[in-house]
């Protein structure tokens, strides 16, 4: 009797701090930004709440077994117990429950799931494009890219294109509740509305190699007004062309933020871009000046920051990214078109 | 412990539980694991068939099913001759083992000869090659592994030849003689699988 | 004792005189299954300790945010190998090729398996797969496309390498490793089949062995899938043949319907002889009959079964077909039932009976426990909902080592501590088995709970670095890891005592009523002393008169069926 006392006691508390433990993380820290993310949670908390029960059950009667029926001091090894075999209405029992419980979550799961898989028309469109190891989106509506950030418009049907240039990458925002591999070869979608305003960082949760933990970009949501007017001024800085650029003050300065680590502070493979003459002398893989002053296609330090293509000491700089945006990619491109001075 | 008193030797033959021997039954799992390993690879061809556009790709034509069919003839007619075969050595009318067995061998060798004409046709006047796309290679793969099998079937049942002419199998020691007529029944009806999947399906 | 070393079954006298042959011949070259299962078990536990200590200088780089103990090449290097090793040259070959090697032909009273030749071979196939495998180190870097290695980054030269041989390596391990578990497969399944000790019907047939028998089955049916994948990606690295190459009109995802028709069932692979195992323990240690012996015998076949049908549930967020993915669900959620019968019926066993708390006991204990947490989260992987969020996270890290670490490993040692006294004739000191216990159980637990709630956060998995926000987290979960691998150092002391001056075991140390308690510990060559004639199943507590005898016994026992 006092021993069904304490474990139901027991049974209390290791509910609540399991209760506790699976769910306030979710609930609490980790905001739902979906219209598929409610859903997916009510899933995921019913679920946890029978297994929480279902285990309490099994771990309940394993432990009140093996205490109760516990062979005492001065009991012999040789006392057998019950000689008992089975019992057919229980193993019945526990078979159906199981089963009836394992209908009912699917039933739940394909009535979540097929609300995931739909399409809509008229949908916002978002062209996704992973490479190693960074994500690139374009907006066919305005005509617009962009390359390791992603925006978004907020309460729109949206839909994502997702294509993987040269292995699989997966599409995940937790905050969002789903994820989608882009698939090289085959094309793959996703369907969502984002329903909470903010910045969130969009990972890539299937394994890419060397630089897959640093494989994410920064996926902004935004008021459908501010949506508009961010899009409309990208689309007038593309157009917009670069104009007189100082070494000095713009080219430096994006191998401060960018290239530090590794050729300023030491110089990896040989390669220093602290300064004008490191950048003459070379590295040790490609001798030689980095630029061709004029022909920005011809210089190695523009080839080298292009994205996907590898070239020429190995893979994209700087390795395992961030990359350059578009923005700074044309602005080097610009100072060598333009005699590549030390200005 | 006495360790001076001998194991005593058991013949498993006069005591398994189905009453067939370890041997035979063993050479059944053995064709079990070959069977899926066929299995795995025509669910390759037929996933990779099914996911493209058009079948066959773009720039191929389907494979030219006379010579095929011939050979499928010659290489089903090797496998009556192999059961026929493993008949008369059951009834210990060795003339006749000599003669069908010696007669399925060929009929192989001439399938084998047939195979080499169409890989050599098809690689030097249609240029299919394994690199080249997805289409040469499913066709080589397959038809390739089979081949290699069909090769590996000739020499066992060159040895089962000889072994016969020096009287090592007889109606008495079959289970050799037995296995061999099973992986020469499997070899054969994998290529019916394969002839329908290359030559009678494809438009 | 003096009739101990006739055996019934031996065809291959020559062995019996130990003596006169070399140490090579008799340890390594030997064809005596105890010997081979024995070896097995030694390779096994190599590689469970290099592929351990791999994982510990993971836990190492993973301990705080921006740590570069090893550059990440090197992390996808470890974490690549750690999964392989874990699965091809730990998990499966010490539960197949070592206890069923081992405890099989002596369960079924056989003298030796089948084939005893072949199953010397297929040992041989082991060791030199696993040292191809780690042989990639040696050529600059071992493969580091992941254990699931996926097609492309697989078939991809890895970054600032300049050729594939780490890769290659990888598929020629584990071929050799597949050609090696082939053929201990057909050599099993022929001696289950064939094999028996007289009056051994199937329902009379000891639970490990059923599930052996399914197993060897799942070995037999799936294993060529891999083979069939695994050629086909080592013909594109080295021929450039391109099925897997989508640019050529191969398939990208062709890969992983192949590697997961093996890689499913190979989960079965490795906990059916698990739950073997465990299903022996609980019966002897509550000294009374196993709860629902057909429903866990037929729960092993309908796991088996369902092992062929589900294996796209790891493809839920591949983009398989929508209406795939639901067949695919209902087919996963399927296999909670006999699962959970299984579960039920052990702790069914439990009751009323006389439960000797030993070390073999709380290992098969503390597999039911971390196993069902295992087994539901499974059920939440299962809804494809669900999944969308917690694949490729954390949380699957967490649920994998609940079913793999919680479920395999706990039961081989369950294992172990069972069987150590018949397989070396010492005994295990019972106080350091505790403690090796408590010890290796609380810290699992701490190690990989913690890792659902940070996969839920968003954590990805196969990570050398992460997000700060989860640097506590990580922190504790490292300690508890080291603490984790420090457990097994108890294990090694407890084995290396035991077997330097361990008190001599008797033949039947636990009262255990299935074959192998009958002989000597450690068994003679041959095996079984008298030919045996089983009377009854082997969890016959009550009944010891009608268990198994000598041959007259078998008149009694067809009058009886008569």
């Amino acid at each position: 009797m006092r021993l069904s006392r304490v474990s139901a006691v027991l049974f209390v508390i290791f509910v609540l701090v399991s209760w506790w433990i699976i769910v306030t993380p979710i609930t609490n820290l980790l905001p739902d930004a979906s219209n598929h993310a409610a859903d997916i949670d009510f899933l995921f908390k019913f679920m946890s709440v029978a297994a929480v029960a279902v285990f309490l059950i099994v771990q309940g009667f394993l432990l009140t077994f093996a205490l109760k029926y516990r062979r005492r001091p001065g009991q012999s090894v040789d006392t057998l117990g019950s000689d008992i075999h089975g019992n057919t209405r229980l193993e019945i029992i526990w078979s159906v429950i199981p089963a009836i419980f394992v209908i009912v979550l699917t039933v739940m799961s394909i009535k979540v799931y097929n609300d995931i898989i739909a399409s809509h028309k008229g949908a916002y469109v978002v062209n996704v494009t992973a490479s190693q190891f960074q994500w690139a989106c374009e907006h066919p509506a305005y005509k617009i890219s962009e390359s390791n950030t992603c925006h978004m418009p907020a309460n729109e049907q949206i839909t994502l294109n997702l294509r993987a240039t040269d292995v699989i990458h997966s599409f995940w925002v937790p905050e969002f509740r789903i994820k989608q591999d882009a698939v090289p070869g085959y094309p793959t979608a996703m369907h969502f509305i984002a329903t909470r305003v903010g910045e969130y960082r969009l990972i890539c949760s299937e394994f890419c190699g060397y630089g897959h933990s640093a494989m994410y970009a920064k996926l902004f949501v935004m008021k459908p007004a501010d949506f508009v007017t961010w899009a409309k001024q990208q689309q007038s800085q593309s157009t917009g062309a670069i104009g007189a650029v100082s070494y000095k003050k713009d080219v430096s300065a994006i191998f401060t933020a960018h290239c530090a680590a590794c050729h300023i502070a030491g110089k990896l493979g040989g390669l220093s871009l602290g300064s004008y003459s490191g950048l003459v002398a070379g590295g040790a893989i490609v001798p030689g000046s980095v630029f061709k002053p004029g022909d920005h296609k011809a210089s190695v330090l523009w080839k080298i920051i292009q994205p996907g293509t590898g070239q020429p000491g190995g893979a994209q700089m700087p390795l395992g990214g961030p990359y350059l945006s578009k923005h700074e990619i044309d602005t080097i491109a610009a100072w060598i078109d333009q005699g590549a001075k030390n200005n | 412990m006495s360790a001076t008193s001998p194991a005593l030797p058991v013949h498993h033959k006069a005591k398994t539980n189905t009453g067939l021997s370890n041997g035979l039954i063993g050479v059944m799992c053995f064709l079990v694991n070959e069977m899926a390993l066929f299995g795995s690879l025509i669910f390759m061809y037929l996933y990779v068939r099914r996911a493209a556009p058009i079948w066959p790709p773009v720039g191929y034509k389907s494979f030219d099913w006379h010579l095929p069919t011939v050979n499928t003839v010659i290489l089903l007619s090797s496998g009556v001759t192999m059961h026929f075969a493993f008949q008369a050595l059951r009834r210990g009318n060795m003339r006749s083992v000599y003669n069908l067995l010696i007669l399925t061998i060929v009929l192989g060798v001439i399938f084998l000869g047939g195979q080499v004409y169409e890989y050599n046709n098809l690689i030097n006047n249609e240029h299919l090659t394994m690199a080249v796309g997805i289409y040469g290679a499913t066709f080589f793969m397959l038809t390739g592994l089979h081949g290699i099998h069909v090769t590996g079937g000739v020499i066992f049942l060159l040895i089962l030849l000889f072994g016969i002419l020096r009287g090592k199998y007889t109606k008495d020691n079959l289970m050799i003689p037995h296995a061999a007529t099973l992986y020469w029944h499997f070899v054969d009806a994998v290529w019916v699988v394969l002839f329908a999947l290359f030559y009678l399906t494809v438009p | 004792m003096s009739t101990a070393a006739v055996g019934v079954g031996s065809h291959h006298d020559a062995h019996a005189h130990g003596g006169s042959q070399s140490w090579i011949k008799r340890n390594i070259l030997s064809t005596d299954h105890k010997v081979i299962g024995l070896n097995y078990m030694y390779t096994g536990i190599f590689f469970f300790i290099i592929a351990g200590l791999f994982a510990e200088v993971m836990r190492l780089n993973l301990a705080q945010p921006g740590s570069k103990v090893v550059s990440p090449d090197v992390y996808n290097q470890l974490s690549t190998i750690h999964g392989s090793a874990m699965i091809f040259l730990f998990t499966i070959p010490m539960l197949v090729g070592g206890f069923g090697n081992f405890l099989m032909p002596l369960m079924i009273g056989a003298g030796d398996v089948a084939f005893p030749k072949l199953n010397l071979a297929s040992y041989l196939f082991f060791p030199p797969a696993g040292i191809i495998l780690f042989a990639g180190f040696l050529f600059g870097g071992a493969a580091q496309a992941g254990w699931t290695s996926y097609a492309p980054i697989s078939t991809q030269t890895p970054l600032g390498m300049t050729h594939d041989y780490g890769q290659i390596c990888w598929l020629l391990g584990v071929i050799l490793a597949g050609v090696s578990s082939t053929m201990t497969a057909i050599n099993f399944l022929v001696t289950i089949i064939n094999m028996r000790a007289k009056g051994m019907s199937f329902h009379r047939m000891p639970l490990f062995i059923w599930a052996m028998l399914v197993t060897v089955i799942l070995t037999l049916a799936v294993t060529p899938a891999l083979a069939g994948a695994l050629t086909l990606q080592l013909l594109q690295i080295i021929f450039g043949i391109p099925f897997f190459d989508w640019r050529k009109g191969g398939n990208v995802l062709l890969w992983q319907h192949m590697f997961w028709f093996y890689s499913h069932p190979a989960v079965y692979i490795m906990i059916l002889p698990g739950m073997g195992i465990v299903s022996e323990i609980i019966p002897i240690f509550s000294r009374k009959p196993i709860f629902g012996y057909k429903a866990i015998a037929y729960s092993s076949a309908a796991i088996g079964l369902l092992a062929f049908l589900v294996w796209a549930h790891h493809m839920f967020t591949s983009g398989v077909q929508s209406w795939l993915e639901i067949y695919f669900m209902i087919a996963t959620m399927i296999i909670a039932v006999p699962t959970g019968i299984k579960v039920f019926s052990w702790v069914a066993t439990l009751f009323e009976g006389n439960v000797v708390l030993d070390a073999p006991l709380l290992f098969a204990l503390g597999f039911v426990s971390t196993f069902t947490v295992g087994g539901i989260t499974g059920i939440f992987l299962a809804s494809v909902p669900v999944d969308l969020q917690e694949h490729g996270s954390y949380f699957l890290v967490a649920h994998l080592h609940y079913v793999l670490f919680g479920g395999s490993v706990f039961a081989i040692f369950a294992g172990i501590y069972m069987w150590w006294p018949k397989m070396t004739g010492k005994m295990l000191n019972e106080k350091l088995s505790k403690l090796h216990f408590w010890l290796m159980f609380i810290s699992f637990n701490v190690t990989f709970m913690p890792m659902h709630v940070i996969g839920l956060l968003g954590m990805p998995r196969r990570v050398a670095d992460y997000d700060p926000q989860f640097g506590s987290w990580n922190l504790f979960i490292s300690f508890a890891a080291f603490v984790l691998g420090a457990s097994f150092l108890v294990f090694f002391y407890n084995a290396a005592v035991s077997l330097a001056r361990g008190q001599k075991a008797p033949a039947n140390p636990w009262g255990g009523r299935s074959l192998e308690w009958t002989v000597p510990s450690p068994p003679g060559h041959g095996n079984i002393a008298v030919e045996p004639y089983v009377t009854a199943g082997p969890y016959e507590f009550n009944h010891p008169a009608a268990w198994f005898g000598p041959s007259e016994s078998k008149s009694a026992d067809e009058a009886h069926h008569a």
